[in-house]
């Protein structure tokens, strides 16, 4: 058995990295196993403070869950990407969607509902478009209301913020646009319109 | 892992918490969440480290922590000595150096995996490595 992997190596294994070398020293190494069994493929544990948020137009006032602000330990669930994004032919535009409900981020698998308090946060892949826009529809105006303007360089972009779902009955409606310049919600080059059902429990 | 991560490298657990935290919160502005495994995991110890890097240069000399590293770790007897002596010189050394010996030494990584997390060259780390081994012998 050779040297110990480094820490990154058995966390990148932990988070479900092919590592031949390192998971063959692991299996054979108490310590190391130890150490893996502690942080168990795909929980990582850390502290959670609020990150900045802001809640979608249509919202009622409700009793939103408090956030940790102190630091206390949570479970961040952070699963290895798709092999496709969940809303894209090969080649295109695609949005993914993360979702915190509490103090647990995973990757919205495009069905499974949300609750109130859930937190969303948006990433696109423009593939070549420049500019993005995200809408929220609000049902009593019926009118689409602007969430995010901004540009979109590169290959990928976290959006910036978050939004918070709150209690009202139906299913959110999102929508995300891209353009190669300021975007148009009435005529984008490309558009894609989410869905999020919801469930009526709290979010813990 | 974050936590533990920052444990090893600091070792009092409520500093090493405020670090995780920090971390944590610039990890979920980051943009990086849901990146393959090697591009989170390098930006997480690129980021922690540099956190516990300024932690360890603000503390003062006399504070030396010999908390063991949490849970069972390879190499745990190790991890206490190497902190001990990084604590001991950590205000007179500089943070690129103090970053390349946190990774080497409580990390475990070798030069090659230090330059990715850090995204600097090997001839880089390696003669920031060859510095501070210097400098700790220097202090002995």
């Amino acid at each position: 058995m050779g040297a110990h992997p480094s820490f990154r190596e058995l966390d990148r294994i932990a988070l479900g990295d092919d590592l031949p070398l390192a998971h063959r020293h692991a299996s054979a190494c108490d310590a190391c196993a130890a150490y893996l069994g502690s942080h168990p493929a795909p929980h990582m544990t850390a502290p959670l403070a609020a990150p900045r948020r802001r809640r979608l137009p249509r919202l009622a006032l409700i009793g939103a869950p408090a956030l940790a602000a102190a630091a206390v330990a949570v479970a961040l669930l952070l699963p290895s990407p798709p092999k496709e994004p969940w809303v894209a032919t090969k080649g295109a535009p695609s949005v993914s969607l993360f979702v915190m409900r509490g103090a647990t981020l995973s990757r919205w698998d495009g069905s499974a509902p949300f609750q109130p308090g859930d937190r969303i946060r948006l990433r696109v892949a423009p593939q070549g478009f420049t500019h993005v826009a995200v809408a929220a529809f609000d049902p009593l105006t019926k009118t689409w209301v602007p969430l995010f303007e901004g540009e979109v360089a590169g290959d990928e972009k976290l959006l910036p913020g978050s939004w918070e779902l709150d209690a009202a009955p139906g299913s959110e409606r999102i929508l995300v646009a891209l353009d190669t310049g300021p975007v148009r919600l009435d005529g984008a080059a490309w558009s894609r319109e989410l869905v999020l059902p919801k469930s009526e429990s709290p979010a813990p | 892992m974050i936590r533990a991560k920052c444990v090893r490298m600091l070792a009092d657990r409520e500093e090493a918490q405020d670090v995780a935290q920090e971390t944590f919160v610039r990890l979920w502005r980051s943009g990086v969440v849901g990146q393959e495994p090697a591009v989170l995991t390098a930006w997480i110890y690129r980021t922690s480290t540099r956190l516990a890097v300024d932690r360890l240069r603000q503390r003062r000399r006399n504070v030396i922590v010999a908390e063991p590293p949490e849970g069972s770790t390879p190499g745990a007897a190790d991890l206490v000595e190497a902190r001990h002596e990084l604590e001991r010189i950590a205000r007179g050394v500089p943070a690129a150096e103090l970053r390349a010996a946190i990774l080497h030494r409580f990390d475990r990584m070798g030069q090659q995996e230090i330059a990715e997390v850090l995204g600097s060259s090997e001839r880089t780390v390696r003669r920031l490595l060859e510095r501070f081994d210097r400098r700790l012998a220097g202090e002995r």
